[in-house]
């Protein structure tokens, strides 16, 4: 018998675990009908209270259990001593404690906790961020933690310093963490704003965050958290919304916004004047929303001579915009345009640095995509217009090289070539539009810029039917080229008054469907 | 009481080293007959761990009676300390401020003052780390004897850079974190981590197919490493010098990013409470599995005899009883020398030094838990292992910390490793609450130890030669040499299976259980609650 | 690997073989009496969770494996351990006379402030009693240390006593806790190796990769 142990069988403990299993499913199953027959029955009490429990410390995504539970205390909060309900709140939280060790990613469990902790009159937040730190130590990704911990902060409002610096012992763990640099990206904007300069983060911390992240982005450049937060952050600048264009006809007046306003915005701060009277109207978004780039302007005035548009700015400066007389009814009034980042001369020193490093990098290995990548945000952020070819030619080596991306790459390409066109466009003033530049577009990004355009030219590019309610912009638009691209329906075609619309070379589109439209746009010339 | 001892075993392991604590654990959890005897009156020999008094006890003994202690020479105690002060005799309540507000002031310690805290003290003689991913994590988790200990993560890996301790970054946390590389190096040095790891081995073929004779310095120079990225990659992971060949330094690179990520920040484990505890812990085993266990029990006499059926019987002379059995498993250093075929020829000794210090040799938030590869000083030194450990490994008291040094012997222990201490310590003595850079040296014992580490085979097929530690920063060669020594005892039998759970072991006669599922039992899982 | 429970305590049996340690510790974790557990071969430590003022306490209770029989006992058997049970046999003198030995072992390997409880076994043999009751006691005020007579076979005294030694443990260790500036990083001991590794392998080369 010397240092034989008897050990079951794997057959015998199959069979064991299996009795087991058995035995504890027909309790489960005994308990759960009794639970839901005293509820039938509205025998809320002790003994239901109880019941619910022990199931819940083995199941904890039970939820009607937890549902039970809340509605069993909010009766005995009625009628219970504050002590003895105090104690009942501890013990739910006790259980939730438990049942989340058991699965720290249970909603019901994290949802149970906050309802008690906003039930009772006598939270200790401070415990429940030692409970956050707990368990964001055994997994700093999960998100539930962040989520409650953020909740618990909104209550106990720590010093907002040490949630930051918790994050940044978070990252050093481990920098793959989306939920901690998400936290970073709202707490730096509130921590350290740039209150001289306007901008969203100081100088010193907007440096030292671009190089903790490209730190994290050279260390694992397959790491997208860490892009992401750079992206963050290079986007993090000063950024006024302003009126780009308006323009005034007896039948329509439009004004268009560098950015999405909000129907009080323009309301309360945008003014026209017709030879220095204010004019009296309606503004209306152009396409219903209450958040919108381009706005109408519903009026019975009658424009003949100068007319102006004043628009209060975020900062409180004014932007007074005089119009030009194009012809005998139409007004335009067009603002002067930049696409420049407006970064602090400490951030822009420091972006040069690691474009410098980036630069190595490549010299070291052309071929990384990544590095490629990053090189060409840092020259668009930098000096779009300086670095524009450049630019170009990397996102149309990195669409080879990075197949997976390509309609990223594209869409940047897109971008970044309308905004470089626009500037040039918006020293003339012609009122015709046309893609001066060899890369095809696949969307119309910056559209509302265009608002003024009498003739339009969009063939031979890219676009599908997508596109076609951002057209919803050309409110001035006679003449409209869509030949050559990509359509497939005219579903979308939102209703514009246009005399003449070319459709040719759209191989996929139905003649049925351009006769319906043809028969519902009776004033349009629509060349098929 | 030793009468008792019974006197037939299938296997007598003579010795608590590693390999022989291996072997036997290994012998009885299939089923041997196992005695297991040590000359001296604790575990480990070699290996031990020793609180304050023991290890006293075990310089006075190789001092004053150098025959028991033969491995070990050139032995030189030191202190930088007062016997004890003046004050302190007097105020009686010598504990400190427990944990008060802030920095308290720094202990002034005496030789007195360690005495008194002896049990708080376990320092090695064999002070060893475990790859986190290497063979002996692997077998204390395969074997289940991993429930009889417990280890702490080293915290940092050191390196001596331009005259100054510099971090190692060396996974992706700290390359991440670390200002010491610029941006571009960061992307190299994980560049060329990650290749490492990521190589099969038909990408290893094809990647060093050249680089067979030559150094991994050139590979690494060849690659356009900066000097700085070289140095951490050649000396503080791989563990080499400017001559370690290519081939050699990549498996060792690999080996250690392999440990990476899966206990702690670093790839390394110590062993809480010292090493000494890891032959124990196999020795626990072979109890469990009714080996016997008897210590402060030399042996005099081994001889061999043909028995009846013609099989070779060991039997041992010791404390005039004769004890039989059909496998000797010996240790080097308890093994008679008329055993040993032939001895081993040339050998390279082991120097070591142990430091007490009252301050880590680089600050940190937490109590660090560091190695250090010191790279050699000059052409003739070796690298030496550093290995710093603090209280909360169970090592020593509060406020101290032990640091040891093992090299390949040149001329002799305190030769080869004075210079090296004085680069990181203060040892000048004088006033200890003084805010030195370094920290101060409180104490220090010098050695060398004989290499027995290399295999060692026997005249006699039925008696197995344990080997002694060697100067290699793991556990792998003895882990390796236990195997081997186990497969020749038990051909064909599995090397330590694993120890069932105490829960999946039935009794022969199973009486009166209690009803089954009375007991909130929740070590048995299920989806279903407990009445 | 979820962990369920509140606490865990390990605890040591520990006196002279044959006193009944393996006999005490079957009692209280399978509720089985056996008398013929002569030796402990491949008994490791057994497993009891208890309910402790609604918490759960995991009981982890180690046998000596028969290594207290020449007194070789590991230090490593003692280490991490919160509480002692010290165990003679009150028909045995000897086993009572060594329970000092055991205690300077205790105090020679084990964490100064481990929780000690002394168990006179085996009193159901009242024929054969050589330790008195009272002499237990004594012992027990001089080393202020609590002292039940306990008799595995009649199933006496065996559940208060780990229940008298388990919340013990837990007041002192709440105590400590309370003391302790940070509750939730009431600092541990090592790490225990187990298959998995506690926290996901955030290996150096792990990542996510959304984009």
């Amino acid at each position: 018998m010397h240092g034989r142990v008897k050990v079951r069988t794997t057959e015998e403990e199959k069979a064991r675990k299996e009795k087991e299993r058995q035995e504890k499913l027909k309790i489960f199953k005994h308990a759960m009908q009794k639970i839901f027959h005293k509820r039938k029955e509205s025998e809320l009490d002790k003994e239901l209270l109880e019941l619910t429990g022990k199931v819940l410390s083995s199941n904890p995504d039970i939820y009607t259990l937890w549902n039970i539970r809340r509605e069993i205390l909010i009766i005995f909060a009625k009628t219970y001593e504050s002590e003895e309900l105090s104690q009942l709140y501890d013990a739910e939280l006790n259980l939730t404690e438990y049942c989340l060790k058991i699965n720290p990613k249970s909603y019901c469990a994290w949802h149970q906790r906050e309802w008690v902790l906003t039930t009772r009159t006598d939270p200790n937040w401070e415990i429940e961020l030692g409970l956050c730190s707990k368990y964001l130590k055994f997994d700093e990704r999960n998100f539930h933690t962040w989520d409650y911990r953020r909740f618990v902060v909104s209550q106990c409002k720590p010093p907002l310093k040490d949630e930051f610096d918790f994050t940044t012992e978070k990252l050093l763990d481990n920098f793959s963490n989306y939920s901690a640099w998400h936290y970073r990206s709202k707490m730096l904007v509130e921590l350290f704003p740039d209150l001289e300069g306007g901008r969203p983060i100081e100088d010193s911390h907007h440096k030292h965050e671009l190089k903790m992240v490209q730190s994290a982005a050279f260390t694992d450049p397959d790491d997208t958290s860490a892009w992401f937060y750079q992206r963050w952050l290079l986007g993090a600048v000063r950024m006024d919304v302003q009126v780009v264009v308006y323009v005034m006809t007896p039948s329509k007046t439009t004004v268009a916004f560098s950015k999405p306003v909000d129907q009080s915005v323009v309301d309360s701060r945008t003014r026209l004047f017709h030879n220095n009277e204010l004019l009296n109207g309606e503004w209306q978004s152009c396409s219903g929303n209450h958040y919108d780039v381009l706005w109408i302007f519903k009026s019975n005035a009658v424009v003949s001579e100068e007319v102006k548009l004043e628009f209060q700015m975020e900062d409180g400066h004014l932007q007074a915009l005089p119009s030009i007389k194009m012809n005998e009814t139409k007004y335009v009034g067009k603002s002067s345009i930049s696409f420049k980042r407006k970064y602090s001369k400490p951030v822009v020193e420091e972006l040069n640095n690691q474009l410098e490093s980036c630069r190595q990098l490549l010299a070291m290995e052309p071929d990384n995509k990544w590095t490629l990548l990053t090189t060409t945000v840092f020259l668009h952020c930098i000096d779009a217009k300086k670095y524009h070819k450049e630019v170009l030619e990397n996102l149309r080596t990195l669409k080879v090289i990075d197949k997976l991306r390509a309609g990223y790459y594209s869409d940047l390409i897109t971008q970044w070539s309308v905004e470089d066109q626009l500037v040039t466009d918006y020293a003339t003033d012609s009122l015709d539009y046309k893609i001066k530049f060899d890369e095809k577009i696949i969307s119309l990004p910056h559209f509302q810029y265009y608002s003024h355009c009498e003739n339009v030219d969009l063939s031979n590019q890219d676009l599908d039917s997508s596109v076609l309610p951002a057209l919803v912009m050309l409110q001035h638009c006679k003449t409209l080229s869509l030949e050559n691209n990509k359509l497939t329906t005219l579903n979308k075609f939102p209703q514009l008054n246009i005399e003449e619309l070319n459709l040719r070379g759209n191989k996929r589109l139905l003649v049925e469907e351009v006769e319906q439209f043809k028969k519902n746009n009776k004033n349009c010339t629509i060349i098929f | 009481m030793d009468d008792d001892l019974p006197t037939d075993f299938q296997v007598i392991v003579v010795g608590t080293g590693m390999v022989e604590s291996i072997v036997a654990a290994a012998c009885s959890r299939i089923g041997k007959n196992v005695l297991h005897l040590d000359s001296s009156d604790h575990y480990g020999g070699l290996w031990a761990s020793y609180n304050f008094d023991g290890l006293q006890k075990f310089i006075k003994e190789v001092n004053s009676d150098p025959k028991r202690q033969l491995q070990v020479y050139n032995l030189a105690e030191k202190w930088y300390i007062e016997k004890a002060s003046a004050e302190e005799s007097k105020a009686e309540g010598e504990e400190k401020p427990e944990d008060g507000k802030g920095e308290p002031a720094k202990k002034v310690w005496t030789q007195d003052s360690f005495a008194a805290e002896y049990r708080k003290f376990n320092i090695d003689m064999t002070p060893k780390l475990l790859f986190s991913r290497g063979p002996l994590v692997e077998l204390l988790i395969s074997s289940n004897i991993a429930r009889y200990a417990e280890f702490r993560c080293v915290t940092r890996v050191l390196t001596w850079l331009s005259d100054k301790l510099m971090p190692v970054p060396c996974s992706r946390a700290d390359v991440f974190a670390t200002e010491a590389v610029g941006i571009v190096e960061k992307r190299q040095l994980m560049k060329m981590l990650t290749s490492i790891v990521g190589y099969n081995e038909e990408e290893m073929n094809n990647e060093f197919k050249d680089w067979n004779d030559k150094t991994f310095k050139e590979y690494l120079t060849h690659k356009g490493l900066t000097p700085n990225l070289i140095h951490y990659v050649l000396s503080a992971i791989a563990g080499g010098t400017n001559s370690m060949p290519c081939l050699e330094g990549v498996k060792e690179c690999k080996k250690f990013l392999m440990s990476l990520g899966r206990y702690g920040n670093t790839p390394f484990l110590w062993p809480m409470y010292g090493s000494g505890e890891l032959p124990q812990c196999f020795c626990r085993l072979c109890a469990v599995f009714g080996g016997v266990y008897c210590l402060n029990r030399p042996i005099d006499k081994v001889q061999t005899k043909t028995a009846d059926d013609g099989k070779t019987v060991v039997t041992i002379d010791s404390k005039s009883k004769t004890l039989n059995c059909d496998h000797l498993v010996i240790g080097i250093n308890e093994c008679p020398k008329d055993l040993i075929s032939p001895e081993p020829a040339e050998s390279c000794d082991i120097s070591k030094a142990v430091f007490i210090t009252n301050g880590s040799i680089m600050k940190s938030d937490k109590e660090p838990l560091t190695l250090l590869r010191f790279p050699p000083l000059t052409d003739e030194d070796n690298a030496v292992t550093v290995l710093e450990v603090g209280p909360a490994t169970g090592s020593c008291p509060k406020g101290l910390f032990v640091v040891y040094f093992i090299t390949n012997k040149v001329k002799d222990a305190e030769s080869d490793l004075m210079p090296i201490a004085e680069k990181i310590f203060d040892m000048s003595g004088g006033d200890q609450t003084a805010d030195t850079e370094k920290p101060k040296c409180l104490w220090s014992l010098f050695y060398n130890v004989k290499d027995t580490s290399a295999p060692v085979a026997s005249t006699v097929d039925s008696v197995h030669v344990c080997s002694g530690p060697d100067a290699g920063l793991d556990f792998d060669r003895a882990v390796e040499q236990a195997e081997q020594i186990f497969k020749k005892i038990c051909p064909g039998q599995e090397f330590l299976p694993r120890a069932p759970d105490p829960e999946e072991i039935v009794f022969e006669d199973d009486v009166t259980h209690g009803p089954e599922f009375q007991r909130e039992d929740e070590d048995a899982e299920g989806d279903a609650p407990k009445e | 690997m979820a962990k369920t429970y509140d606490y865990l305590f390990k605890l040591l049996l520990i006196g002279d073989s044959g006193v009944g340690k393996t006999s005490i510790l079957f009692r209280f974790s399978e509720d089985a009496f056996n008398i013929s557990f002569i030796s402990t071969i491949g008994i490791d430590f057994k497993i009891r969770t208890i309910d402790l003022d609604g918490k759960k306490v995991k009981l982890q209770i180690w046998d000596t494996a028969g290594q207290e029989r020449f007194r070789t006992i590991t230090t490593a058997y003692y280490r991490g351990s919160m509480g002692i049970m010290l165990v003679y046999d009150v028909t045995n003198e000897k086993s009572f006379e060594n329970i000092k030995n055991w205690i300077r072992n205790i105090e020679e390997n084990a964490s100064a402030d481990v929780e000690k409880m002394i168990l006179g076994n085996k009193c159901d043999l009242e024929a054969k009693r050589q330790v008195s009751k009272e002499r237990g006691e004594q012992l027990a005020v001089e080393y202020q240390i609590k002292f039940i007579e306990t008799s595995a076979k009649d199933s006496l005294n065996v559940e208060s006593a780990f229940y008298t030694l388990a919340r013990d443990i837990k007041a002192k260790m709440e105590k400590k806790q309370k003391e302790a500036s940070n509750p939730a990083g009431a600092r541990s001991g090592g790490h225990q190796l187990r298959n998995e590794p506690q926290r996901k392998p955030t290996s150096w080369l792990s990542r996510c990769s959304l984009l």
